[in-house]
């Protein structure tokens, strides 16, 4: 009375004899398969892959996630493979950055952010790279580009131009390479060999140099005119000026100047009290080397700390070196006697905030003070040597009519770096050079550099990158990751490794580096705490709560997939992702 | 979670396409369940949510069972193991492995309806593991109460909210001096796949394991924030994660900052009418409870 | 051969070790508790190989004699009255499982108000559990029995529970002499059970007690443990007939019946009152009154064609039992009246209720009651077809 298959048909009002049911009111095996419990879903849930706010926030688009994830797993020279296909000096960066990535950092809401900063110069110090004698020649068919000016800008359109295989030619005025990260920045922040080796590492994609030059005086225009191409990038050194009374005596000295002559090996003789105007990274700098080269420095602001426009880390390291800061104080006079600096007369002021935007500053006459100084040194802000431009663009107005994206002005010719208006920083002008090689390679195949500008960034309206723009990666439609997304019960506070600098005492002229770094210890443990956000790392919480078992394991890709003929669409897996790598779409009626 | 999955089988002994409520524990549950007591292993359900995946056509799991009655659940476990014991005896059976007896049963069918077949199979310690699912209500029936409903749950018998305590069957349980006692979330799978190991592991006798497991049709929340619920429930202290081990008590989780009962609370519709002073009772009970415990 | 004196109970005892019940989960009430505790005796001392179980109430007993019979284990269990009637959601189970259990009934009056004397009422109220019942009369019965039931049980025509049922103190408590039997030859009537229909079994996993979710085949579960009921009644016949090749001892089938081809009036009679009945009967026959007697064997299935066939051109029928369906008539009279409706001719049913509580029927009271019956049928007079006989203050 018992037949071997189930007779208990899907259909159960099938014509079945009573002699046909099997006895005992039995239901044999598990057909649960038959039911596409599918059906009664209305949303679904998506594996998907969201831009992380780190590289969203990256002016470079920089893959951290992937970089960390690679980090963690000991690859460093692959991780460091990744970072130089967005940014050719992670080991710049890594020092002097202002980690905008670690401002997103999804880690910072929930403890402290990760750190991004200070592992991507570990990768870059870690990896052993031989750079001697590596550099390549380009085939002497491609186009020619010219690059003048060899500072952060310069350098980065030279290296990307030159991975590309075009045959780039750099024109720098100076007699060394670096421009403002030369200059600029001190040894004890970026020491020289780290620089010369990123300069080294930018040069072998087929950079050929041709220092010192300057455009327009050992060279001329109509030898640039004669390439394919052309990428300004001649930044920012000219100072700008205080604009009181006693400003041309002796013993003051621009913030530029002054770095540049103590960088490049010179000495000035400062005296014992130095006063210091602006609150810019330049002031800064400046303070911090008066104070190794044995003088004592004070900075004169005239808006509070809060509005500082000083990277946060560089004031709060001028604040653990002892150097005062006198906020809202503004000069108005430099007393000279027989020429010479001998005091400075400053007013208070008082800020008042006007809605939105920066407060104005409103000076508090009678206020009136003066201090003796032997020397003062103004670094309230720069701009473009107009000396050095092309000829076309000297009699222009304040603004620099060319864009990174189009040369309006002048066919061929793109511009970048400082020079342009954008944000003044290392990466911003690494990433217009990176945005000047791209439209460069749009010009030179015949292509409109204005219709293509958003199809290279990443995400919506993120940063241009070189990876999408390369590989022509469609965007991704899922919107970036945001802390609602982060599940933070699978997470542990853990703290920032600690990072080790050097001792106040050791802070003297010979301009040691003070960041000392992560050893490998420590950056496994700080590239542990990175969340992964907004990509699945693979936990296997969906496969592991999941009511119905609908996650199942593409073995060849390594990765989980969802069974869609039986998804409920309860959105426990999506809920329980720590990573917020799965998303619920509405279910549309077909 | 990597490792818990890496080390169970990816092998699925509870099958999709089971009519539960989209969200319900009980599918992880027995998920977890078929992967740690494996393919040789008889299970006995009782009249409740969890009978409607095995015991209607189709069956979504793949390993035998035996439905009798609501209130005769461990008697399942009773008869089985004294069966499989005389079989062997006598040579009869057919396979030499071991076979794992277990029953899963609502929180109504164990402390209601079936509190003496419970007690009766515990006392006489027969051989085999008792999962008591416990959505704190009558819930394939439609939301009505049991001894398991916790103190001012709305239900559709206690429509102003429960007045009564909960029944506190783990404890029950230990009384009856069963080798092992344990509770468990779904939101610690770990935790309550190390416990039914160990109680598989164990030798014959009587396990108990009572899971917590919120019900997102009849506590009135989403149903994406199942294991969300149960991870509160644990970190408010209102479910304590221990086991008893031969009248040991082991505390097997502590939330290391223990959070206001007002957190687990307020995720839930049926808890919705709650006063303050209500929640501060339940507050109150919470401490009593883990002092009384420690 | 082997003989001695037992009672009921023990002979059951004795029936259970000879059939080697494998799980044996009981809960004690009177008057079955010496039954258990014989089967305990057995177990103790080796000469029965089982699994006691003691159980905490008769509902779980009933339950672990499900699962041990759905893991392929013979089971055994007993009761009584208010536990037979506890475990009465879980006989429905068994039945509807097609699980071969055996149960002894050993019948009790349900209280209230509590008695812990016999009469049939316990056994025959569960009647419409598709149990297959079976009473007997004597202790040489119920040992034979237990082993036919299973046989019978076990049998992949049938596949039912069976329930042997006895009535308490008068049949369990009285010591008879009994012919005990070669274990040899009952393990040669007798083989383990092996089922293919209903098994837990890893191997082959199945879900046992499926839960209906629409009407789906609900009918022909139902219909078939009719047919299975149907062909019990060619089974009980079969078992008993070979059981008597063996054993030299028969019982007749489905029922005993002698006298009746010259009958006019018969007394059909089952358990205990039988064996005063056919003293009766005897007694009355050597007088030249034509007189028969039936004894009925099997309540359930209940043997329609055979009562048909013997008793359709009789003239009277006095239905003697030991149980009331209050609001109606005695059980065995509503189902003959019914088995027979149809008959041209028929005779009229007369149904004697007797001996409730355990009340002691005797030879005389047996006497005037058949006395009465041929009387009424002589007379052709119309009588109250329910008569409760024996009671105080009734006459």
């Amino acid at each position: 009375m018992r037949i071997e298959k189930n007779a208990l048909g899907p259909n159960s009002d099938q014509l079945f004899s009573y002699l046909e049911v099997p006895i005992g009111s039995v239901i044999i095996g598990a057909d649960s398969y038959l039911r596409r419990t599918g059906q009664w879903r209305y949303t679904r849930p998506l594996l998907v892959e969201r831009v992380p706010p780190c590289q969203m926030g990256c002016p470079l688009g920089i893959p951290i996630r992937e970089v960390i994830g690679l980090i963690k797993q000991k690859e460093y020279e692959e991780a460091l493979k990744l970072i130089k296909e967005e940014n050719p000096f992670p080991g710049i960066c890594g020092r002097v950055c202002y980690h905008p990535c670690e401002v997103n950092c999804l880690r910072g809401e929930f403890d402290e952010p990760t750190d991004i900063n200070t592992l991507e110069r570990f990768v870059s110090d870690r990896v052993n790279e031989n750079l001697q004698g590596h550099g390549k020649s380009p085939d002497p068919s491609s186009k020619r580009v010219a690059v003048i000016g060899g500072g952060p800008a310069g350098l980065s359109s030279a290296y990307f131009l030159g991975r590309m295989g075009y045959q780039v030619t750099l024109y720098e005025a100076m007699q060394f390479l670096g421009g403002m990260l030369r200059i600029g920045i001190p040894a004890y922040r970026l020491p020289r060999d780290v620089l010369n080796r990123e300069i080294q590492g930018a040069l072998n994609q087929g950079v050929k140099v041709v220092a010192p030059a300057l455009v327009g005086r050992d060279v001329t225009w109509e030898v640039i005119q004669g390439y394919d191409a052309v990428f300004v990038a001649i930044g920012n050194h000219k100072s700008t000026k205080l604009h009181i009374p006693g400003e041309e005596a002796e013993g003051v000295f621009s913030g530029i100047d002054f770095l540049r002559k103590v960088n490049m090996g010179g000495s000035i003789s400062l005296g014992e009290k130095v006063a210091i105007i602006g609150g810019g990274n330049t002031a800064i700098d400046v303070a911090r080397v008066v104070s190794r080269l044995g003088s004592k420095p004070v900075i004169f602001y005239r808006r509070d700390r809060k509005e500082m426009p000083a990277f946060e880390d560089e004031i709060r390291e001028a604040e653990e070196e002892g150097i005062p800061i006198q906020f809202l104080t503004v000069p108005i006079n430099i007393h000279t006697e027989k020429g010479r600096v001998k005091g400075l007369e400053c007013q208070r002021t008082i800020l008042k905030s006007e809605g939105d935007g920066r407060s104005r500053i409103v000076v508090l006459g009678g206020s009136n003070f003066t201090i003796d100084v032997d020397a003062v040194i103004y670094a309230i802000g720069e701009e473009v040597d107009r000396s050095y431009l092309p000829p076309k663009w000297e009699k222009a107005g304040d603004e620099i009519p060319i864009s990174p994206i189009s040369s309006i002005e002048e066919p061929g010719f793109f511009a970048g770096g400082d020079m342009i208006s954008q944000q003044k920083t290392v990466v911003h002008a690494i990433a217009s050079g990176k945005l000047g090689a791209i439209s460069i390679d749009l010009y030179l195949k015949g292509k409109k550099a204005e219709d293509f500008p958003d199809s290279v960034r990443i995400g919506q309206n993120g940063p241009i990158s070189m990876r999408v723009y390369l590989n022509h990666q469609s965007q991704t439609a899922f919107r970036g990751v945001s802390f609602a997304d982060i599940n933070t019960a699978y997470f542990y506070p853990q703290p920032r490794p600690l990072l080790s600098k050097l001792r106040l005492d050791n802070r003297d002229s010979y301009f040691c580096e003070v960041n000392l770094g992560l050893g490998e210890d420590q950056a496994l443990e700080a590239a542990g705490r990175c969340f992964h956000c907004g990509c699945c790392m693979l936990c296997e919480n969906c496969y592991i709560f999941c009511p119905d078992g609908v996650v199942h394991k593409n073995i060849d890709e390594g990765k989980n997939v969802i069974d869609y003929d039986y998804c409920k669409g309860c959105g426990i897996c999506q809920n329980e992702c720590p990573v917020g790598a799965i998303g619920m779409e509405i279910e549309l009626e077909e | 979670m990597r490792a818990l999955a890496e080390r169970l089988p990816r092998e699925e002994f509870f099958r999709s396409g089971h009519p539960l409520c989209p969200g319900c524990p009980g599918g992880t549950l027995w998920r977890l369940t078929g992967k740690v007591l494996g393919k040789n292993s008889i299970c006995t359900v009782s009249a409740s949510c969890l009978a409607l995946p095995s015991h209607v056509y189709p069956s979504a799991l793949t390993t035998p069972s035996l439905y009798l009655s609501m209130s005769t659940t461990p008697a399942g476990i009773t008869g089985v193991s004294a069966a499989l014991k005389i079989l062997k005896r006598k040579g009869r059976l057919k396979t030499y492995e071991p076979i794992h007896i277990y029953a899963i049963s609502g929180d109504g069918s164990a402390a209601d309806i079936g509190m003496a077949c419970l007690s009766g199979a515990a006392e006489r310690n027969d051989d085999g593991i008792f999962i008591c699912f416990d959505n704190e209500a009558y819930m394939n029936t439609g939301i009505q109460r049991s001894s398991c409903t916790p103190l001012g749950s709305w239900t559709t018998s206690t429509l102003k909210g429960k007045t009564e305590k909960k029944k506190d069957l783990p404890e029950i349980m230990v009384a009856h001096h069963i080798p092992y006692v344990a509770t468990a979330s779904m939101a610690f799978p770990e935790d309550y796949v190390k416990k039914l190991e160990k109680a598989r592991d164990m030798g014959c006798g009587f396990k108990y394991i009572h899971v917590h497991s919120p019900c997102p049709t009849g506590w009135r929340f989403p149903e994406r924030k199942t294991i969300e619920v149960s991870r509160l429930a644990v970190e408010c202290g209102l479910f304590i994660l221990y086991e008893v081990i031969y009248d040991q008590y082991q505390i097997t989780y502590r939330p290391k900052v223990r959070r206001p009962v007002e957190d687990y609370l307020k995720t839930q519709g049926r808890f919705a009418h709650l006063t303050r002073e209500d929640m501060e009772k339940i507050q109150r009970q919470v401490e009593e409870r883990w002092q009384a415990l420690e | 051969m082997d003989r001695g004196m037992v009672t009921g109970n023990y002979a059951a005892a004795h029936g259970v070790k000879y059939a080697r019940a494998e799980v044996i989960p009981v809960y004690p009430i009177t008057p079955q508790t010496s039954l258990m505790e014989k089967i305990i005796e057995f177990i103790n001392n080796g000469e029965l190989d089982a699994e006691f179980v003691p159980v905490e109430s008769e509902h779980t007993a009933m339950a672990v004699a499900i699962a041990a019979e759905a893991m392929g284990a013979r089971s055994f269990t007993a009761s009584s009255a208010q536990g037979l009637v506890y475990m009465h959601e879980m006989l429905f189970v068994a039945s509807g499982m097609r699980l071969p259990i055996v149960m002894c009934i050993v019948n009790r009056s349900i209280g209230a108000p509590n008695s812990l004397l016999g009469d049939l009422q316990d056994s025959l109220d569960i009647r419409d559990a598709s149990w297959i019942q079976l009473y007997a009369e004597n202790a040489q019965e119920i040992m034979d029995m237990v082993i036919q039931a299973y046989k019978i049980a076990e049998d992949k025509r049938v596949l039912l529970p069976v329930a042997i049922c006895y009535e308490g103190i008068i049949i369990s408590h009285c010591m008879e002499p009994v012919t005990f039997l070669d274990q040899q030859k009952v393990d040669q009537f007798l083989s383990d059970y092996c089922p293919d229909h209903v098994l837990l079994d890893p191997e082959r996993p199945t879900h046992v007690q499926a839960i209906l979710t629409d009407d789906a085949y609900y009918m022909e579960y139902k219909y078939q443990q009719q047919v299975a009921m149907e062909n019990a009644k060619l089974v009980i016949e079969e078992v008993d007939q070979n059981f008597g090749n063996i054993f030299s001892r028969r019982y007749g089938g489905l029922l005993e019946a002698f006298g009746t081809e010259d009958a006019e009036v018969v007394l059909l009679t089952l358990g205990s009152i039988s064996s005063t009945a056919r003293r009766v009967v005897r007694d009355l026959r050597e007088k030249g009154i034509l007189i028969g007697f039936v004894k009925l064997r099997s309540f359930r299935p209940f043997p329609r064609e055979v009562l048909q066939s013997l008793l359709a051109r009789l003239k009277g029928v006095a239905v003697i039992e030991r149980d009331a369906s209050i609001g109606s008539g005695g059980v065995i009279y509503t189902e003959l009246s019914s088995a027979l409706y149809m008959n041209e001719p028929k005779p009229k049913i007369i149904n004697y209720i007797v001996g409730l509580g355990g009340r002691e029927v005797t030879y005389e009271a047996l006497k005037v009651l058949a006395e009465k019956t041929l009387w009424m049928v002589k007379t052709e007079t119309t009588v109250q077809p329910i008569q409760w006989i024996g009671v105080r203050g009734l006459s």
